[in-house]
């Protein structure tokens, strides 16, 4: 509460008077506001490339206007429903894993009494991030191929049959996820190793004297620390339930596994680059961004009411 | 600590920026400017090479070059058109669609007046041969772009053969097989018989991909069934010249059996589904696959395991003629002149003094006496160069070159690369097994901004039902039931409407 | 930072001692999981390209070539590329940095009009123009090929600002803010003296973050500049990977140069190893220094007292 416009009632300071009191608050916002205006709000005019015939000689308001002819081909197109299950399910079924593992590994690391231990373990699981999604996959072909990947030869040795993990439907979403894990679980639990080197030492060592366990200290200190960031990573998560690290998909994407990994992202793919259709990826993208638009907003009034953490 | 980080920071701020852009040029010829499109691997170092040197002293004219990485070509090429700030010259990797660019938004310009006057020796090569250029003509009877050709015989297939390793045959006492059941004998024969006689049965009796199109993969294996499929749009012309669709010609069905008979006995790489073109070439390399759809034997960097092996042609299945895909030997156009030019006649002129014999060998290979020479006989000899050449010459994609077919004949001594290829095309022609009207005419073939868009929604969806469909045959087979669904969601996926399109389209373009 | 001795006495209780186990256990397998792939990339990265797609390479590098190195380090324009990466990536991120503590100290308190600044940030993160129009303003703003752009471009994430702005949200109390105000102290002085050095960790987080993205972007080096001496390290790197996505078109298999094209595809199937190992040793480092920022800021003593 602001003590300076806290006053009785009766003198309530009228709505110029507090914008005047908060000057400088606006002034820190004007950086980031006019780099937000200038560089990403502008540019929005391009989104009615989606209702046009976009020819770029004819730039965009000389480009034929036809409506809404490129939503009705998306919603038509014959695999729409197909591409829409495929990517909220592994997005959806991905977000469980990508929200709480970081946690899981933060909190662990966080109860690892040598000190010098947690630092280099620190970095170590900070490194995976680097590894690009090229090489990944590449590594991934190696680990799991048939006839000479590690992981085959492991179940052949324990009697088992070689599974031909990059060609089966089954195998493409755990894949996937356990790449994506892998590469970036390390890196996300930064913000919660350092949310949990921020609690009061004090904490700890009253509920030592209190007796409490140390999963009690991890229930009723470490876990409301980190709760208000969790809940705020899990808000901003949900608004990219359609979209996907597309460039990941299609190097995991074999024919085989396509009738699951084919997503939203890899169909704009093929028509962005290959086709240069601009105004039919405009489209869809305007659909799915909407889409997840509203998806936040939703979330956010349930974590509104819930706990009071919310986006905006 | 922390003032040594600062300073530190300072001098690398410092030497940024001095090694800023230095000062430009000031010329007094004439300038233009050329958007040019350079393979991935290649970087051409413009201040240092040779060529553009030679070829600025002997035309007079300054080209001012925007070299674009092929990977980045679409990006770069529109945030330039919609820039506004057109380059003088666009030289693409590929066609640029004339009806698109040209016709309708008058990005570039037509080049088909200027012939006569300003570029002789282009009209001449066209004259000698006025049947390759069939694709540099617009629907509305002008040409945009300008031809780039790269030697070599018309109708040099561009796409895969199936090789086999005839070493391994002769081991084992067997014959070239003629139809699929004698390949199929054969195929056994190479996983039991150790014909590599090194007592390890390593042998992968048929190793490809199915992501290369029609070159290094298991669709070319079809032709024995009579489908020339590409691989990848799987659309084809037929005897008659019509467009089909490959899984509706008789022989797809039959040919997808035959490639799971295979995989259920072991005799195909299981990995063949899923691996890419690098793999199964390291493969072939290491000398373990016995029948290989590939490239071509010579210069592939992997001569030593590729000398025992044949062309291996002429299989056919039972009740079908085998049909090979054929390549038609035409002019790609890929050189545009943009509105904004102010020399069209210069940069033509400019064109032009490249297509002169010397001078073309000088900017594809280097200076005379290196990588090209004259024979006793007067003919002329090239070898592609190799090594560090970007200071010497702008190889491939960065040239311009048009000795159309008869020239290339009368003039030059081609590389044994074509060679091959000549003769495995001959050989399919006398044996009556090359297709007649070849596929490529349905990448040329002019059509409207709106049928493009038509063409381009359909296909996305084709293309992915194709491939689940064949990869879920061959691990599993076809039964009457997976078959009908197929053609059921082919159906749906208004394949009858492509094929009417592009017949149409093919039809009013007089090219059949 | 937990007390070293509070830790040492948890060993004293049993179901602590099982705990202790259990993590100890799990990381094990975790880092294990961790380190082998890496190490893998390692070798990789000096071995010969055909056994590494064969799978051979387990422990041992196989046919040690340096080849891929040379490839990465001939480039000449490599160093230069690298300078230029170091000055955006400093440049860029204490910008970013600014903007965003600054924004997200904003958002944080509330004023008039709190609401409509959230609302546009947070369509922002969705909703976007497109490459052409982006590209067209940036022209006209006359950043087109400069160092300007590189740095500017991308200086604030609205998902950082957001995790800036909870951060300091819970981290702040009240009543620090409110004795300030009785001091009389203005928002610029609070924000500087007491809020900046309390808040180290999350500068430190947004440092690391915003400095591995600006090190990492490529795209933006390949759309908004021409000059090649300005080019920043991965946008020079990637020509080397782009190699390996050599589509299918007529002109990708040139028949004469079909042996020099193998030849390079070969060298980038083990380069994209060698950029990894090159590009990732700065970022570690960046990492290895901030940690130290991941402690308990100066606040407590003031509450207390």
């Amino acid at each position: 509460m602001d003590i300076r416009t806290a006053v009785p009632n009766r003198h309530r300071r009228s709505l110029w008077h507090k914008i005047i009191l908060n000057w400088q608050l606006y002034l820190f916002l004007l950086p980031a506001f006019a780099y937000v205006v200038l560089f990403q709000i502008a540019p929005l005019y391009g989104l009615q490339i989606a209702f046009r015939d976009y020819r770029i000689a004819f730039g965009i308001s000389g480009s034929k206007w036809v409506g809404l002819k490129h939503f009705n081909n998306f919603f038509n197109s014959f695999y729409f429903t197909r591409l829409f299950v495929n990517t909220f399910a592994l997005n959806f079924l991905g977000l469980f894993f990508y929200s709480i593992v970081p946690v899981l590994l933060a909190i662990t690391l966080n109860s690892i009494i040598n000190e010098r231990a947690k630092r280099i373990i620190q970095t170590i699981i900070y490194i995976p991030h680097f590894i690009s999604s090229v090489v990944l996959a590449g590594v991934i072909y190696i680990f799991f191929s048939p006839e000479n990947g590690i992981v085959n030869k492991f179940i052949v040795l324990f009697g088992g049959k070689s599974i031909h993990f990059m060609l089966k439907a089954e195998c493409f979403r755990p894949l996937y996820i356990g790449s994506t894990l892998w590469q970036n679980a390390g890196w996300d639990s930064i913000l919660y190793i350092a949310a949990l080197t921020s609690i009061d030492v004090s904490l700890y060592e009253a509920a030592t004297i209190d007796g409490a366990t140390r999963l009690q200290k991890v229930r009723y200190i470490e876990l409301p620390a980190v709760v208000p960031i969790f809940t705020m990573m899990l808000i901003l998560s949900c608004g990219r339930l359609l979209g996907s690290d597309t460039e990941k998909i299609l190097l995991l994407q074999t024919a085989g596994n396509s009738e699951v990994s084919d997503v939203f992202g890899t169909y704009i793919y093929k028509f962005g680059i290959e086709k240069s259709q601009f105004s039919y990826t405009t489209a869809i993208g305007l659909v799915l961004n909407s889409i997840s638009f509203v998806m936040i907003l939703i979330v956010n009034s349930i974590t509104k009411r819930m706990n009071g953490t919310q986006l905006f | 600590m922390k003032r040594i980080a600062v300073l530190l920071l300072a001098l690398v701020l410092c030497l940024v920026t001095l090694t800023d852009v230095g000062p430009a040029l000031a010329e007094e010829k004439l300038t233009i400017s050329v958007m040019q499109s350079v393979r991935d691997i290649d970087t051409i170092d413009v201040e240092n090479n040779w060529a553009i040197k030679y070829l600025e002293e002997k035309t007079g004219v300054h080209v001012a070059y925007d070299m674009v990485k092929q990977s980045d070509w679409n990006t770069k090429l529109t945030l330039t058109l919609a820039s506004g700030a057109l380059p003088d010259v666009i030289w693409g990797p590929g066609a640029l669609d004339a009806e698109e660019y040209g016709i309708l938004q008058q990005l570039v310009i037509p080049l088909d007046g200027y012939l006569e006057e300003c570029m002789p020796t282009l009209k001449s090569r066209f004259d000698m041969e006025p049947a390759a250029t069939v694709a540099l003509t617009a629907s509305d009877g002008h040409i945009y772009g300008l031809p780039s050709y790269y030697f070599g015989s018309p109708a040099t297939p561009n796409d895969g053969i199936p090789f086999i390793q005839k070493a391994w045959l002769d081991a084992l006492n067997l014959e070239m097989p003629k139809t699929v059941d004698e390949l199929t004998d054969v195929l056994r024969a190479f996983k039991t018989g150790d014909p590599n006689g090194n007592g390890i049965a390593d042998e992968i009796p048929l190793s490809s991909t199915i992501t290369d199109g029609a070159n290094c993969s298991i669709f070319v294996l079809f032709s024995f069934w009579g489908i020339p499929t590409d691989g990848r749009t799987f659309f084809s012309l037929d005897e008659e010249g019509k467009v089909t669709f490959d899984p509706y010609r008789p022989g797809f069905r039959d040919a997808l059996e035959w490639l799971n008979l295979l995989y259920a006995e072991g005799l195909m790489d299981v990995e063949t589904l899923t691996q890419d073109v690098s793999t199964t070439t390291s493969k072939i390399a290491d000398g373990v696959v016995g029948l290989f759809p590939f490239w071509r034997l010579t210069q592939m960097n992997i001569d030593a395991n590729l000398e025992t092996a044949a062309h291996l042609y002429g299989v056919a299945a039972e009740g079908y003629t085998p049909k090979m895909h054929t390549n038609l030997g035409y002019m790609t156009p890929r050189i545009y002149l943009t509105k904004d030019n102010q020399h069209v006649e210069e940069t033509l002129r400019w064109f032009d003094a490249q297509l002169e014999k010397e001078t073309m060998f000088n900017m594809y290979c280097g200076p005379k006496d290196g990588n090209w020479h004259y024979e006793e006989d007067g003919s002329l000899s090239y070898f592609s160069a190799s090594g560090d050449w970007s200071q010497l010459c702008l190889n491939v994609q960065a040239m311009l070159n048009v000795p159309t077919p008869m020239y290339a004949a009368e003039n030059i001594n081609l590389s044994a690369a074509y060679v091959e290829k000549a003769v495995y095309v001959d050989a399919h022609r006398e044996a009556g097994m090359l297709q007649t009207y070849p596929n490529t005419l349905l990448k040329i073939v002019p059509l409207s901004a709106d049928d493009t868009y038509e063409i381009n929604l359909i296909l996305a969806d084709i293309q992915t039902a194709v491939q689940e469909f064949v990869s879920k045959s061959i691990t599993e087979g076809v039964t009457d039931e997976s078959w009908n669904a197929f053609m059921d969601i082919c159906g749906k996926l208004r394949v009858d409407e492509y094929i009417s399109i592009y017949q149409n389209a093919l039809d009013a373009s007089g090219m059949i | 930072m937990e007390n070293h001795k509070s830790k040492k006495l948890e060993l004293l209780l049993r179901s602590d001692r099982i705990y202790h186990g259990c993590v100890v256990a799990l990381w094990v397998v975790i880092l294990f999981l961790i380190i082998y792939p890496l190490y893998l990339v390692l070798i990789a990265s000096v071995s010969d390209p055909d056994a590494v797609y064969k799978g051979e390479i387990m422990f041992l590098p196989k046919n040690i070539s340096w080849m891929g190195y040379e490839a990465v380090f001939k480039f000449g324009e490599m160093w230069n590329s690298y300078l230029n990466s170091i000055f955006y990536t400093v440049l860029g991120t204490m910008l970013s940095i600014a903007v965003t503590m600054m924004a997200a100290y904003a958002i944080s308190r509330k004023f008039p009009g709190k609401w409509f600044f959230n609302f546009i940030f947070v369509l922002v993160m969705f909703f976007s123009g497109g490459l052409i129009p982006t590209f067209l303003i940036l022209r006209d703003l006359g950043l087109y090929n400069t160092r300007a752009v590189m740095i500017i471009n991308g200086c604030l994430s609205v998902w950082n600002l957001m995790i800036a702005r909870t951060y300091i949200q819970n981290t702040m109390p009240e009543e620090i803010f409110e004795a300030a105000q009785i001091d009389g102290a203005s928002h610029v002085m609070y924000f500087i003296c007491i809020l900046l050095p309390t808040c180290t960790t999350i500068i430190a987080v947004l440092a690391v973050y915003y400095g591995v993205g600006k090190w990492n972007d490529y795209f933006t080096g390949l759309v908004y500049l021409r000059d090649r001496k300005l080019l920043p390290l991965q946008t020079l790197l990637r020509e080397i990977l782009a190699t390996l996505q050599v589509s299918n078109n007529d002109f990708a298999m040139i028949m004469d140069d079909y042996a020099n094209q193998a030849n390079a595809i070969r060298t980038a199937q083990v380069a994209k190893y060698c950029i990894i190992v090159v590009s990732t040793g700065p970022a570690v480092l960046l990492y290895v220094l901030m940690q130290k920022y991941f402690v308990k800021g100066v606040m407590i003593g003031s509450i207390k007292g």
